[in-house]
Protein backbone atom coordinates (compact mmCIF):
# COMPACT_ATOMS: atom_id res chain seq x y z
CA UNK A 1 0.00 0.00 0.00
CA UNK A 2 1.62 3.31 -0.82
CA UNK A 3 2.11 5.48 2.15
CA UNK A 4 1.49 9.43 1.65
CA UNK A 5 3.89 11.85 3.04
CA UNK A 6 2.31 13.67 5.92
CA UNK A 7 3.69 16.62 7.54
CA UNK A 8 2.42 15.96 11.05
CA UNK A 9 1.88 12.38 12.36
CA UNK A 10 2.16 10.68 15.65
CA UNK A 11 5.48 9.83 17.25
CA UNK A 12 5.36 5.52 17.49
CA UNK A 13 7.80 5.10 19.75
CA UNK A 14 11.66 4.42 18.32
CA UNK A 15 10.01 3.25 15.13
CA UNK A 16 10.23 5.13 11.90
CA UNK A 17 7.47 5.89 10.62
CA UNK A 18 8.82 6.93 6.78
CA UNK A 19 12.21 5.74 5.57
CA UNK A 20 15.39 7.15 6.67
CA UNK A 21 16.28 8.42 3.26
CA UNK A 22 12.81 10.44 3.07
CA UNK A 23 13.94 12.09 6.38
CA UNK A 24 16.87 12.59 5.21
CA UNK A 25 15.85 14.71 1.93
CA UNK A 26 13.06 16.63 3.77
CA UNK A 27 15.73 17.62 6.71
CA UNK A 28 17.76 18.75 3.94
CA UNK A 29 15.45 20.61 2.06
CA UNK A 30 14.41 22.23 5.36
CA UNK A 31 17.47 23.42 6.37
CA UNK A 32 18.23 24.72 2.69
CA UNK A 33 14.74 26.70 2.87
CA UNK A 34 15.89 27.93 6.26
CA UNK A 35 19.65 29.47 5.13
CA UNK A 36 17.44 30.85 1.68
CA UNK A 37 14.92 32.51 3.49
CA UNK A 38 17.89 33.98 6.12
CA UNK A 39 19.84 35.39 2.83
CA UNK A 40 16.55 36.85 1.49
CA UNK A 41 15.87 38.73 4.89
CA UNK A 42 19.20 40.12 5.69
CA UNK A 43 19.28 41.03 1.92
CA UNK A 44 16.12 42.85 2.54
CA UNK A 45 17.18 44.44 5.52
CA UNK A 46 20.90 45.23 4.11
CA UNK A 47 19.81 46.77 1.25
CA UNK A 48 16.99 49.04 2.98
CA UNK A 49 19.72 50.16 5.33
CA UNK A 50 22.70 50.99 2.94
CA UNK A 51 20.27 52.66 0.15
CA UNK A 52 19.56 55.57 2.89
CA UNK A 53 23.82 56.14 2.90
CA UNK A 54 24.49 59.03 0.40
CA UNK A 55 28.10 57.18 -0.14
CA UNK A 56 26.94 54.79 -1.92
CA UNK A 57 25.37 56.24 -5.42
CA UNK A 58 26.16 52.84 -7.35
CA UNK A 59 23.43 50.41 -5.15
CA UNK A 60 21.40 53.28 -5.49
CA UNK A 61 21.57 53.38 -9.28
CA UNK A 62 21.21 49.18 -9.40
CA UNK A 63 18.57 49.72 -7.07
CA UNK A 64 16.60 52.95 -8.23
CA UNK A 65 15.63 53.49 -4.93
CA UNK A 66 15.09 56.55 -3.33
CA UNK A 67 14.31 55.97 0.46
CA UNK A 68 14.14 59.70 1.33
CA UNK A 69 11.48 60.53 -0.74
CA UNK A 70 9.34 57.88 -0.48
CA UNK A 71 10.49 55.44 2.67
CA UNK A 72 7.33 54.81 5.07
CA UNK A 73 8.33 56.10 8.28
CA UNK A 74 8.29 52.16 9.85
CA UNK A 75 10.63 51.10 7.65
CA UNK A 76 13.07 54.22 7.43
CA UNK A 77 16.84 52.57 8.46
CA UNK A 78 18.32 52.29 11.78
CA UNK A 79 15.21 51.19 13.41
CA UNK A 80 14.58 48.88 15.45
CA UNK A 81 12.76 46.22 13.29
CA UNK A 82 15.78 46.61 11.02
CA UNK A 83 17.89 45.48 13.90
CA UNK A 84 15.24 42.54 14.16
CA UNK A 85 15.19 41.65 11.13
CA UNK A 86 18.65 41.53 10.55
CA UNK A 87 19.38 39.16 13.45
CA UNK A 88 16.75 37.10 12.61
CA UNK A 89 18.25 36.77 9.10
CA UNK A 90 21.80 35.82 9.73
CA UNK A 91 20.32 33.31 13.06
CA UNK A 92 18.26 31.83 10.16
CA UNK A 93 21.27 31.73 7.74
CA UNK A 94 23.49 30.13 10.64
CA UNK A 95 20.90 27.72 11.53
CA UNK A 96 20.68 26.62 8.11
CA UNK A 97 24.15 26.11 7.30
CA UNK A 98 24.72 24.35 10.35
CA UNK A 99 22.25 22.53 10.34
CA UNK A 100 22.73 21.45 6.39
CA UNK A 101 26.16 20.63 6.84
CA UNK A 102 25.90 18.65 10.72
CA UNK A 103 22.87 16.18 8.54
CA UNK A 104 25.58 16.10 5.28
CA UNK A 105 28.19 14.78 7.32
CA UNK A 106 26.19 11.87 8.34
CA UNK A 107 25.91 10.78 4.99
CA UNK A 108 27.56 7.62 4.16
CA UNK A 109 29.63 7.24 7.70
CA UNK A 110 28.00 5.24 10.51
CA UNK A 111 28.49 6.33 14.11
CA UNK A 112 31.21 3.85 14.84
CA UNK A 113 33.25 5.41 11.93
CA UNK A 114 32.64 8.94 13.19
CA UNK A 115 33.58 8.04 16.63
CA UNK A 116 36.54 5.90 15.23
CA UNK A 117 37.56 9.42 13.24
CA UNK A 118 37.34 11.15 16.55
CA UNK A 119 39.04 8.93 18.50
CA UNK A 120 41.91 8.68 16.07
CA UNK A 121 42.10 12.70 15.50
CA UNK A 122 42.34 12.74 19.25
CA UNK A 123 45.61 10.48 19.03
CA UNK A 124 47.52 11.63 16.40
CA UNK A 125 50.82 12.08 17.31
CA UNK A 126 53.46 14.83 16.15
CA UNK A 127 55.59 11.95 15.06
CA UNK A 128 57.03 11.77 11.39
CA UNK A 129 56.99 7.84 10.46
CA UNK A 130 60.21 6.57 9.88
CA UNK A 131 61.70 6.12 6.89
CA UNK A 132 62.47 2.31 7.19
CA UNK A 133 59.90 1.24 4.81
CA UNK A 134 60.56 4.05 2.38
CA UNK A 135 63.98 2.51 1.69
CA UNK A 136 63.07 -1.16 2.39
CA UNK A 137 60.55 -0.59 -0.65
CA UNK A 138 61.39 2.46 -2.79
CA UNK A 139 58.53 3.62 -4.87
CA UNK A 140 56.01 1.30 -3.40
CA UNK A 141 53.28 2.73 -1.62
CA UNK A 142 53.22 1.84 1.99
CA UNK A 143 49.53 1.33 2.15
CA UNK A 144 49.46 1.94 6.15
CA UNK A 145 46.41 4.08 6.14
CA UNK A 146 44.43 0.56 4.06
CA UNK A 147 45.77 -1.93 6.99
CA UNK A 148 44.16 0.24 10.19
CA UNK A 149 40.95 -0.94 10.25
CA UNK A 150 40.51 -4.24 11.32
CA UNK A 151 37.58 -6.47 9.47
CA UNK A 152 34.82 -8.41 11.18
CA UNK A 153 34.85 -11.55 8.74
CA UNK A 154 38.22 -10.92 7.05
CA UNK A 155 42.06 -9.92 8.61
CA UNK A 156 41.46 -6.51 7.35
CA UNK A 157 38.77 -3.87 6.10
CA UNK A 158 40.00 -1.64 2.81
CA UNK A 159 39.03 2.02 2.96
CA UNK A 160 37.12 3.08 -0.50
CA UNK A 161 39.51 5.35 -2.15
CA UNK A 162 36.93 8.26 -2.48
CA UNK A 163 33.80 9.20 -0.11
CA UNK A 164 30.46 9.50 -0.97
CA UNK A 165 30.66 13.64 0.82
CA UNK A 166 33.24 14.89 -1.97
CA UNK A 167 30.26 13.94 -4.58
CA UNK A 168 28.01 16.45 -2.50
CA UNK A 169 29.89 18.97 -2.16
CA UNK A 170 30.06 20.57 -5.85
CA UNK A 171 26.34 20.34 -6.26
CA UNK A 172 25.61 21.76 -3.04
CA UNK A 173 27.73 25.06 -3.50
CA UNK A 174 25.87 25.17 -6.95
CA UNK A 175 22.58 24.91 -5.09
CA UNK A 176 23.29 27.43 -2.11
CA UNK A 177 25.03 29.84 -4.02
CA UNK A 178 23.10 30.21 -7.15
CA UNK A 179 19.90 30.34 -5.20
CA UNK A 180 21.03 32.73 -2.33
CA UNK A 181 22.29 35.05 -5.19
CA UNK A 182 18.41 34.62 -6.77
CA UNK A 183 17.05 35.64 -3.33
CA UNK A 184 19.15 38.69 -2.70
CA UNK A 185 17.88 39.59 -6.41
CA UNK A 186 14.81 38.91 -5.56
CA UNK A 187 15.04 41.30 -2.63
CA UNK A 188 15.91 44.15 -4.54
CA UNK A 189 13.23 43.56 -6.99
CA UNK A 190 10.88 43.41 -3.66
CA UNK A 191 11.81 46.30 -2.35
CA UNK A 192 11.99 48.69 -5.86
CA UNK A 193 8.23 47.69 -6.01
CA UNK A 194 7.79 48.62 -2.19
CA UNK A 195 9.95 52.35 -2.95
CA UNK A 196 7.53 52.62 -5.69
CA UNK A 197 10.65 52.20 -8.44
CA UNK A 198 10.16 48.61 -10.25
CA UNK A 199 13.05 47.47 -12.09
CA UNK A 200 10.66 45.27 -14.71
CA UNK A 201 13.58 43.68 -16.77
CA UNK A 202 15.18 42.27 -13.47
CA UNK A 203 11.90 40.99 -12.54
CA UNK A 204 11.77 39.50 -15.77
CA UNK A 205 15.00 37.75 -15.13
CA UNK A 206 14.10 36.20 -11.80
CA UNK A 207 11.82 33.89 -13.79
CA UNK A 208 14.81 32.01 -16.28
CA UNK A 209 17.09 32.60 -12.99
CA UNK A 210 14.67 30.78 -10.75
CA UNK A 211 14.64 27.79 -13.54
CA UNK A 212 18.26 27.05 -13.20
CA UNK A 213 18.26 27.64 -9.61
CA UNK A 214 15.46 24.84 -8.97
CA UNK A 215 17.64 22.77 -11.51
CA UNK A 216 20.11 22.99 -9.49
CA UNK A 217 18.55 22.30 -6.42
CA UNK A 218 17.16 18.95 -7.95
CA UNK A 219 20.19 17.92 -8.63
CA UNK A 220 21.69 18.36 -5.65
CA UNK A 221 18.65 16.55 -4.13
CA UNK A 222 18.81 13.67 -6.52
CA UNK A 223 22.72 13.42 -6.05
CA UNK A 224 22.21 13.48 -2.28
CA UNK A 225 19.18 10.74 -3.23
CA UNK A 226 21.75 8.69 -4.92
CA UNK A 227 24.44 9.03 -2.24
CA UNK A 228 22.69 7.77 0.61
CA UNK A 229 20.41 5.68 -0.59
CA UNK A 230 22.78 2.78 -2.51
CA UNK A 231 24.27 2.33 1.28
CA UNK A 232 27.80 1.15 2.43
CA UNK A 233 29.65 -1.31 -0.04
CA UNK A 234 32.11 -3.38 2.73
CA UNK A 235 35.69 -5.24 1.28
CA UNK A 236 37.61 -7.18 3.56
CA UNK A 237 40.31 -9.50 2.73
CA UNK A 238 42.60 -11.83 4.26
CA UNK A 239 45.72 -10.57 4.31
CA UNK A 240 47.70 -7.04 3.37
CA UNK A 241 50.29 -6.34 1.32
CA UNK A 242 49.39 -8.57 -1.22
CA UNK A 243 52.00 -11.06 -2.85
CA UNK A 244 51.79 -12.11 -6.18
CA UNK A 245 51.81 -15.90 -6.85
CA UNK A 246 49.37 -16.31 -3.73
CA UNK A 247 45.94 -16.86 -3.25
CA UNK A 248 44.24 -14.69 -0.63
CA UNK A 249 40.29 -14.37 0.22
CA UNK A 250 38.02 -11.66 -0.39
CA UNK A 251 34.76 -10.78 1.62
CA UNK A 252 32.27 -8.33 0.18
CA UNK A 253 29.14 -6.92 1.25
CA UNK A 254 26.41 -4.32 -0.13
CA UNK A 255 23.85 -2.67 2.08
CA UNK A 256 21.14 -0.28 1.29
CA UNK A 257 17.64 -1.20 -0.78
CA UNK A 258 18.68 -2.19 -3.83
CA UNK A 259 17.43 -4.29 -6.84
CA UNK A 260 20.48 -4.60 -9.03
CA UNK A 261 20.64 -5.50 -12.61
CA UNK A 262 24.49 -6.77 -12.45
CA UNK A 263 27.04 -6.49 -9.50
CA UNK A 264 30.43 -7.21 -10.38
CA UNK A 265 33.59 -7.67 -8.19
CA UNK A 266 36.99 -7.47 -9.87
CA UNK A 267 40.61 -7.18 -8.98
CA UNK A 268 42.40 -4.92 -11.23
CA UNK A 269 46.02 -3.61 -11.91
CA UNK A 270 46.57 0.28 -13.46
CA UNK A 271 48.85 1.92 -15.22
CA UNK A 272 48.47 5.71 -14.67
CA UNK A 273 50.48 7.99 -16.80
CA UNK A 274 50.47 11.96 -16.19
CA UNK A 275 51.34 14.06 -18.88
CA UNK A 276 51.33 17.44 -20.51
CA UNK A 277 49.97 18.59 -23.83
CA UNK A 278 50.22 22.09 -24.08
CA UNK A 279 48.48 23.71 -21.52
CA UNK A 280 46.43 20.89 -20.31
CA UNK A 281 48.03 18.10 -17.81
CA UNK A 282 45.95 14.75 -19.19
CA UNK A 283 45.60 11.72 -17.17
CA UNK A 284 45.16 8.19 -19.12
CA UNK A 285 44.75 4.85 -17.59
CA UNK A 286 44.48 1.42 -18.99
CA UNK A 287 43.66 -2.26 -17.01
CA UNK A 288 47.07 -4.23 -17.74
CA UNK A 289 45.29 -7.24 -15.43
CA UNK A 290 41.87 -7.66 -14.38
CA UNK A 291 40.36 -11.04 -12.47
CA UNK A 292 36.64 -11.04 -12.28
CA UNK A 293 35.73 -12.76 -9.22
CA UNK A 294 32.11 -11.89 -9.33
CA UNK A 295 29.72 -11.05 -11.55
CA UNK A 296 25.99 -11.68 -10.27
CA UNK A 297 22.24 -10.52 -12.23
CA UNK A 298 19.29 -9.51 -10.30
CA UNK A 299 20.34 -9.15 -6.76
CA UNK A 300 18.15 -8.06 -4.44
CA UNK A 301 19.83 -6.35 -1.11
CA UNK A 302 17.08 -5.62 1.53
CA UNK A 303 18.14 -3.24 5.02
CA UNK A 304 17.72 -6.14 6.56
CA UNK A 305 19.86 -8.56 4.34
CA UNK A 306 22.39 -7.47 3.32
CA UNK A 307 24.46 -8.97 0.17
CA UNK A 308 27.19 -10.90 1.22
CA UNK A 309 29.74 -13.13 -0.66
CA UNK A 310 33.30 -14.59 0.30
CA UNK A 311 35.60 -14.93 -2.92
CA UNK A 312 39.20 -16.67 -3.65
CA UNK A 313 41.42 -14.53 -5.51
CA UNK A 314 44.46 -15.77 -7.26
CA UNK A 315 47.04 -13.50 -8.08
CA UNK A 316 49.30 -14.46 -10.80
CA UNK A 317 53.11 -15.03 -10.09
CA UNK A 318 54.53 -12.76 -13.03
CA UNK A 319 52.44 -9.30 -12.68
CA UNK A 320 54.02 -5.66 -11.22
CA UNK A 321 53.61 -5.31 -7.98
CA UNK A 322 52.44 -1.76 -7.21
CA UNK A 323 54.82 1.29 -8.09
CA UNK A 324 54.00 5.26 -7.62
CA UNK A 325 56.20 7.53 -9.20
CA UNK A 326 56.01 11.67 -9.80
CA UNK A 327 53.83 11.28 -12.83
CA UNK A 328 53.84 7.19 -13.79
CA UNK A 329 51.91 4.92 -11.57
CA UNK A 330 50.87 1.12 -11.61
CA UNK A 331 47.75 0.69 -9.19
CA UNK A 332 46.28 -2.41 -7.72
CA UNK A 333 42.51 -2.21 -6.02
CA UNK A 334 39.77 -3.75 -5.92
CA UNK A 335 36.44 -2.14 -7.78
CA UNK A 336 32.89 -2.93 -6.82
CA UNK A 337 30.37 -2.05 -8.93
CA UNK A 338 27.17 -2.12 -9.81
CA UNK A 339 24.17 -1.60 -12.33
CA UNK A 340 21.18 -0.34 -9.98
CA UNK A 341 17.66 0.41 -10.08
CA UNK A 342 16.08 3.02 -9.32
CA UNK A 343 19.47 4.13 -8.28
CA UNK A 344 21.90 4.97 -10.61
CA UNK A 345 25.24 2.74 -10.91
CA UNK A 346 27.69 2.82 -8.89
CA UNK A 347 31.43 2.49 -8.47
CA UNK A 348 33.66 2.16 -5.63
CA UNK A 349 37.51 1.30 -5.72
CA UNK A 350 39.25 -0.07 -2.97
CA UNK A 351 43.51 0.27 -3.31
CA UNK A 352 45.68 -2.32 -2.28
CA UNK A 353 49.04 -2.71 -2.13
CA UNK A 354 50.93 -5.56 -4.25
CA UNK A 355 54.53 -6.22 -2.90
CA UNK A 356 57.27 -8.08 -5.36
CA UNK A 357 57.62 -11.52 -4.44
CA UNK A 358 60.46 -12.79 -2.38
CA UNK A 359 59.72 -10.52 0.90
CA UNK A 360 58.46 -12.42 4.39
CA UNK A 361 54.85 -10.97 4.52
CA UNK A 362 53.95 -8.93 7.03
CA UNK A 363 52.69 -10.55 10.66
CA UNK A 364 48.63 -10.53 11.04
CA UNK A 365 47.23 -8.02 13.11
CA UNK A 366 45.48 -10.64 15.39
CA UNK B 1 83.39 4.75 -23.40
CA UNK B 2 82.39 1.52 -22.59
CA UNK B 3 80.33 -0.22 -19.37
CA UNK B 4 80.39 -3.90 -18.89
CA UNK B 5 77.81 -6.01 -16.38
CA UNK B 6 79.08 -8.63 -14.25
CA UNK B 7 75.98 -10.75 -15.70
CA UNK B 8 75.82 -11.44 -19.43
CA UNK B 9 71.94 -11.80 -18.99
CA UNK B 10 72.14 -8.36 -17.17
CA UNK B 11 69.24 -9.54 -15.19
CA UNK B 12 69.96 -8.51 -11.39
CA UNK B 13 68.04 -9.39 -8.32
CA UNK B 14 66.73 -6.80 -5.57
CA UNK B 15 68.34 -6.35 -2.92
CA UNK B 16 71.76 -8.12 -4.28
CA UNK B 17 74.90 -6.58 -5.44
CA UNK B 18 76.05 -5.09 -9.00
CA UNK B 19 79.40 -4.95 -10.23
CA UNK B 20 80.26 -3.30 -13.58
CA UNK B 21 83.41 -2.16 -14.75
CA UNK B 22 84.07 1.37 -17.00
CA UNK B 23 86.40 2.64 -19.29
CA UNK B 24 87.14 5.36 -21.06
CA UNK B 25 88.84 5.27 -24.78
CA UNK B 26 90.17 7.09 -27.45
CA UNK B 27 90.00 10.64 -25.24
CA UNK B 28 93.00 12.19 -23.88
CA UNK B 29 93.24 13.03 -20.19
CA UNK B 30 93.70 16.59 -21.39
CA UNK B 31 89.94 16.81 -22.84
CA UNK B 32 88.39 15.59 -19.74
CA UNK B 33 86.36 17.71 -16.98
CA UNK B 34 84.78 15.19 -15.49
CA UNK B 35 83.46 11.76 -15.21
CA UNK B 36 80.07 11.10 -13.78
CA UNK B 37 78.52 7.03 -13.43
CA UNK B 38 74.95 6.66 -12.05
CA UNK B 39 72.66 3.40 -11.39
CA UNK B 40 69.58 4.77 -11.93
CA UNK B 41 65.70 3.62 -13.06
CA UNK B 42 63.44 5.52 -15.65
CA UNK B 43 60.06 5.67 -16.68
CA UNK B 44 59.48 5.69 -21.01
CA UNK B 45 56.08 5.95 -22.50
CA UNK B 46 52.88 7.92 -22.60
CA UNK B 47 53.20 9.51 -19.10
CA UNK B 48 56.20 12.31 -18.52
CA UNK B 49 59.38 10.68 -17.33
CA UNK B 50 60.50 9.67 -13.87
CA UNK B 51 63.54 9.46 -12.91
CA UNK B 52 65.39 8.10 -9.92
CA UNK B 53 69.15 8.08 -9.56
CA UNK B 54 69.87 5.10 -6.79
CA UNK B 55 73.71 5.42 -6.90
CA UNK B 56 76.02 8.36 -8.46
CA UNK B 57 80.00 9.44 -8.58
CA UNK B 58 81.50 12.30 -9.96
CA UNK B 59 84.86 12.39 -10.65
CA UNK B 60 86.70 15.55 -11.42
CA UNK B 61 89.57 16.60 -13.40
CA UNK B 62 92.60 15.45 -10.38
CA UNK B 63 90.38 12.14 -9.85
CA UNK B 64 90.60 11.08 -13.48
CA UNK B 65 94.57 12.48 -13.42
CA UNK B 66 95.48 10.47 -10.35
CA UNK B 67 93.37 6.98 -11.67
CA UNK B 68 94.27 7.17 -15.17
CA UNK B 69 92.54 6.19 -18.42
CA UNK B 70 94.13 2.94 -18.99
CA UNK B 71 92.75 0.88 -16.82
CA UNK B 72 89.08 -0.32 -16.49
CA UNK B 73 87.35 0.85 -13.21
CA UNK B 74 85.05 -0.88 -10.89
CA UNK B 75 81.81 -0.18 -9.50
CA UNK B 76 79.81 -2.08 -6.82
CA UNK B 77 76.37 -0.85 -5.46
CA UNK B 78 73.95 -2.96 -4.01
CA UNK B 79 70.41 -2.92 -5.85
CA UNK B 80 67.04 -2.03 -4.15
CA UNK B 81 64.01 -4.04 -4.19
CA UNK B 82 62.13 -2.10 -6.08
CA UNK B 83 60.87 -0.79 -8.37
CA UNK B 84 61.89 -3.76 -10.74
CA UNK B 85 61.77 -3.93 -14.41
CA UNK B 86 58.51 -3.50 -16.10
CA UNK B 87 57.35 -3.64 -19.91
CA UNK B 88 53.97 -2.13 -19.93
CA UNK B 89 51.56 -0.51 -22.04
CA UNK B 90 51.49 2.54 -20.96
CA UNK B 91 54.07 2.58 -18.54
CA UNK B 92 58.34 1.00 -19.29
CA UNK B 93 60.11 1.16 -16.17
CA UNK B 94 64.26 1.03 -17.21
CA UNK B 95 66.84 0.31 -15.47
CA UNK B 96 70.66 1.22 -16.34
CA UNK B 97 74.20 2.35 -15.57
CA UNK B 98 74.70 5.70 -16.67
CA UNK B 99 78.13 7.31 -17.82
CA UNK B 100 78.94 10.68 -19.08
CA UNK B 101 82.07 12.71 -19.90
CA UNK B 102 81.91 15.95 -19.52
CA UNK B 103 84.96 17.85 -22.19
CA UNK B 104 86.67 20.52 -21.48
CA UNK B 105 85.48 22.18 -24.86
CA UNK B 106 82.01 22.00 -23.27
CA UNK B 107 80.29 18.77 -25.00
CA UNK B 108 79.01 16.19 -23.01
CA UNK B 109 78.71 12.50 -24.01
CA UNK B 110 76.31 10.16 -22.58
CA UNK B 111 76.36 6.25 -22.68
CA UNK B 112 73.65 3.74 -21.22
CA UNK B 113 73.64 0.12 -20.19
CA UNK B 114 70.43 -1.14 -19.43
CA UNK B 115 69.84 -3.85 -16.96
CA UNK B 116 66.60 -5.63 -15.54
CA UNK B 117 66.22 -5.83 -11.88
CA UNK B 118 63.72 -9.01 -11.11
CA UNK B 119 62.61 -10.52 -7.67
CA UNK B 120 64.08 -12.91 -6.18
CA UNK B 121 64.10 -16.14 -7.18
CA UNK B 122 62.06 -17.98 -4.68
CA UNK B 123 61.97 -22.03 -4.17
CA UNK B 124 58.02 -21.64 -3.03
CA UNK B 125 55.43 -23.21 -5.37
CA UNK B 126 51.67 -21.69 -5.77
CA UNK B 127 50.26 -22.89 -2.26
CA UNK B 128 46.91 -24.00 -2.19
CA UNK B 129 46.52 -22.97 1.23
CA UNK B 130 44.86 -19.12 1.70
CA UNK B 131 47.20 -16.21 2.88
CA UNK B 132 45.88 -14.56 6.00
CA UNK B 133 42.70 -17.50 6.81
CA UNK B 134 44.61 -18.65 9.54
CA UNK B 135 41.52 -20.09 11.97
CA UNK B 136 40.32 -17.98 14.07
CA UNK B 137 38.81 -17.61 17.76
CA UNK B 138 35.41 -17.26 18.06
CA UNK B 139 36.16 -14.35 20.75
CA UNK B 140 38.17 -12.71 17.89
CA UNK B 141 35.48 -11.76 15.95
CA UNK B 142 34.16 -8.33 15.93
CA UNK B 143 35.14 -5.08 14.29
CA UNK B 144 35.96 -3.72 17.98
CA UNK B 145 39.08 -6.68 18.71
CA UNK B 146 42.05 -4.63 16.91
Amino acid sequence: MVRFPRPYSKKRGKRFIGTELRSLLWETAFFSGVFLVGVFVLSLVLISELATWHELHPLKEFTKLHPDRVTPRELHGGGLSSWIFGILGVAAIGSGAAGLVYRLVRVGASSERRSAFAKRASSIEIIVPGDEGVERLPSVPRGISLTDSPGERLTYRLAAESSAGGELVGPLLLALLWNAVWFVLLAVVVLGFWYGSPRYILAGLLIPFAGIGYWSFRFFLSQLRRSAGLGPTIVEISDHPLYPGRRYRLFVSQSGRLRLRRLTVRVVCEEETVYSQGTDVRVERYEVFAQEVCAERDVRVDPQAPWEQQFTVDLPPNVMHSFVGDHNAVRWKVIVSGEARPWPSFCRNYPVVVHPPGLPPKRSPR
Amino acid sequence: MSVSLCREDGMYEGGRELQATWRVSRVTLDSLVAIEISVLWSTEGKGDTDLHVHHFERLDEAQIRRQGLADSQLLRCELPATPLSYHGRLIRLRWCVRMRLFLSDGREIVTDQPFYLVAPRTNENRPSSIVGDEPRRASSRGPSQS
